[in-house]
């Protein structure tokens, strides 16, 4: 079967057209127009989106009121985490520290965390949390892997939560 | 003369003199919950988890310590035993103080086990948890945490029936019984990291491998001690390329169900940093450099072509690596000789022999090197074995070495060797019971070869004609090996693949 094939001529540009000055007019014209007009999307990074408590952003971990790190390095986010963004390794905490057991490396691999928030759901001890942090960034790769202190300065305290070694 | 029939779970079971319903059911394969029964100590019936019902009797009963009689009827499933055991799960789990997250037993925990199985979410007893002692050293080596405790006295019992030592002891009672040391500072006898194992729940943790891996990160396998000649069988466990542990295996024939503290923290020589990861050769400037294989392979068949000489094996190679030394010094027109230090032995496990394998040198007809002597090849894995002075004197040009300390100068050619932990093969132990060592791949470096393969590389180097045989085919050799003639070999250890090429 023979395809039918209809030619359609094209139109030339005239000599306007090639000037490309009035398409440059219309176009300006447009933009200052809008200029003056109420603004549709958020003027990022000046202004900056407030999200919710429950936002699902970048894992962190905290302490709680007393000042204690609440991670006990029990490695379960480790386990748990689908891309192994996590690297735990404990160490016993100093003599007649109850806990006594602590993180000795903290490593959570943001190149690597798809934010699915299953480390907090498994922590036991309510340590590892799903911030409200959403920009994440590093000039290099290794930038982007956050160590231990750094995780507890994004966390900071919270208060509620269980505090199970609390009599111990 | 029957003892008559007892029925547990609808199976018609023969009675066995002296063994209790327990014991029948487990030889039956009924597996019946239990902390406090140990096949190797006395019974104390104290912890009540392995209670089941007797028709006809209108209590539950404790299977541990039940005699059978005969016409009795026992059901382990039934409501009522099912039932009696969930109360006895709540009662000891009133005062445990669910510290699991911190707890290295998580994951091999008996108690963290059945409560999974039979899953109570919430406590009924209102009253507030006990606080007891936590984190008390037992000796050096040991950490107790009374909290966690279930008394059930298995640790007690070691002390008191197997080393009769008796540094232990339970003091208190009710909700404050403990278990306390008779006396201060170490265990007395070379056994007590045995109750780490035995302790059902985390209330006895090893000092040394506190904290270091999470129980299901590691990788397991069945392996041997290579400490002394006893050979305990052992599992030896790892993660990340690091030997982390080493526990006992049960092995009536060997060590039953333990094994000496000397052997257990013995793995350490397998993750010292000088360890050897690359095959090294010694270039013009007299330094050794990193080489491949093939490399290594052709300077070590140039450095022993035409100079005869001898072989230097160490007491705890395995009988295939030992074979295939005396067919390399063959070839080089020298004998192979092996090396392996004694020590102190005692009247329970350690025996003075520290030779994992001597007693398959022996067989193999081996000659015992007892002081220093020229040897052109020299494999070894552990120092003592082959001392720094038979290391530096032999002048050997071809070394196979674990630790890139125990090189010698004169070596031109070196090849890392992997522990025992890493390499498969058949060892002798002291009685003359042949038993298999299997490679963890969690430990150690990545891509060691095998030995067994290298030893028959640089066979064919000097000899055109050598035809390999792999290591299915130096095990027939040694087998056909009149000396072998009457010895029993591992059940389906080339059934298992173990045998099968390398
Ligand atoms: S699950 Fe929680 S307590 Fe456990 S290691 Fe992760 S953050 Fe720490
Ligand atoms: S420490 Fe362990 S073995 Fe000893 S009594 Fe307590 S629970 Fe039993
Ligand atoms: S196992 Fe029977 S009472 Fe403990």
């Amino acid at each position: 079967m023979t395809a039918k094939v209809k030619l359609v001529k094209r139109r030339r540009s005239t000599f306007l057209d090639r000037l490309y000055f009035p398409a440059i007019v219309t176009g300006l014209g447009i933009t200052f127009k809008r200029m003056f007009k109420k603004k549709e999307t958020m003027q990022f990074p000046e202004e900056r989106w407030t999200v919710r408590e429950q936002y699902r952003g970048m894992p962190v971990l905290v302490e709680d009121d007393e000042g204690r790190p609440k991670c006990v390095a029990c490695s379960l986010c480790e386990y748990v985490c689908p891309p192994k963004a996590i690297y735990i390794v404990g160490r016993e905490l100093e003599d007649g520290n109850t806990v006594e057991r602590g993180p000795a490396v903290f490593d959570l691999n943001m190149l690597r965390c798809i934010y699915c928030g299953l480390c907090e759901e498994a922590c036991p001890e309510e340590a590892i949390f799903m911030s409200e942090t959403y920009m994440v960034w590093g000039a290099e790769r290794e930038d982007m892997i956050f160590h231990k202190e750094k995780l507890y300065e994004l966390g900071g305290v919270r208060a509620q939560g269980v505090k199970k070694w609390k009599d111990k | 003369m029957s003892n008559g029939k007892i029925t547990i779970d609808g199976q018609v079971l023969d009675i066995v003199p002296g063994k209790t319903v327990i014991q029948i059911a487990n030889d039956a394969g009924i597996g019946v919950q239990h902390y406090c029964y140990h096949p190797g100590l006395s019974i104390a019936g104290n912890c009540r988890i392995c209670q089941v019902e007797v028709e006809g009797w209108d209590r539950p009963q404790i299977s541990c310590k039940l005699q059978p009689s005969d016409g009795m009827v026992v059901h382990t499933q039934s409501e009522f035993a099912k039932d009696a055991r969930e109360g006895t799960m709540e009662m000891l789990l009133v005062n445990h103080p669910l510290d699991c997250p911190i707890c290295d037993q998580a994951g091999e925990c008996h108690l963290q086990d059945y409560s999974y199985e039979v899953g109570q979410g919430a406590a009924s007893s209102p009253t507030a948890k006990t606080n007891l002692p936590k984190n008390v050293p037992f000796g050096s080596k040991i950490v107790y945490d009374a909290e966690r405790c279930i008394k059930c006295t298995l640790c007690v019992r070691f002390c008191e029936e197997v080393t009769e030592t008796n540094e232990l002891a339970m003091a208190g009672r009710s909700d404050h019984e403990i278990v306390i040391m008779t006396s201060q500072g170490e265990f007395e006898t070379p056994y007590s990291m045995n109750i780490i194992d035995l302790c059902p729940v985390g209330a006895l943790t090893s000092r040394d491998f506190r904290f270091k891996s999470r129980l299901w990160f590691m990788d397991f396998a069945e392996s041997v001690c290579t400490g002394c000649a006893r050979g305990c069988n052992v599992m030896t466990g790892g993660r990340d390329g690091s030997f982390l542990r080493m526990e006992p295996r049960e092995n009536q024939a060997v060590n039953k169900w333990w094994m000496c503290d000397a052997g257990r923290l013995g793995y350490k020589a397998a993750n010292v940093a000088s360890r050897l990861e690359a095959p090294l050769v010694r270039n013009a400037d007299g330094a050794l450099v990193q080489v491949n294989w093939e490399r290594a392979i052709s300077a070590a068949g140039a450095a022993l072509k035409g100079a005869p000489g001898d072989v230097l094996i160490d007491g705890g190679a395995t009988l295939e690596e030992m074979a295939l030394a005396n067919d390399l010094a063959a070839a080089m027109g020298g004998k192979a000789k092996y090396a392996a230090a004694t020590g102190e032995g005692d009247d329970f496990l350690v025996v003075a022999e520290k030779g994992a394998n001597a007693a398959g040198a022996e067989l193999l007809g081996l000659p015992r090197a007892k002081k220093a002597s020229a040897a052109s090849v020299v494999i070894v894995e552990r120092g003592q074995h082959i001392t720094a002075s038979m290391r530096d004197k032999s002048g050997a040009v071809v070394v196979f070495a674990m630790d890139g300390e125990h090189v010698p100068d004169s070596a031109q050619v070196v090849f890392p060797l992997p522990s025992s932990a890493e390499r498969n093969g058949l060892l002798v132990n002291c009685d003359g019971i042949v038993q298999a060592i299997s490679s963890n791949t969690a430990i150690g470096p990545n891509n060691l070869a095998d030995p067994i393969e290298l030893i028959e590389d640089i066979l064919g180097e000097l000899d055109d004609g050598y035809d390999w045989r792999g290591r299915d085919g130096v095990l027939a050799s040694i087998r056909a090996l009149p000396a072998f003639a009457k010895v029993d070999f591992p059940a389906g250890y080339e059934a298992a693949g173990v045998g099968a090429g390398s």
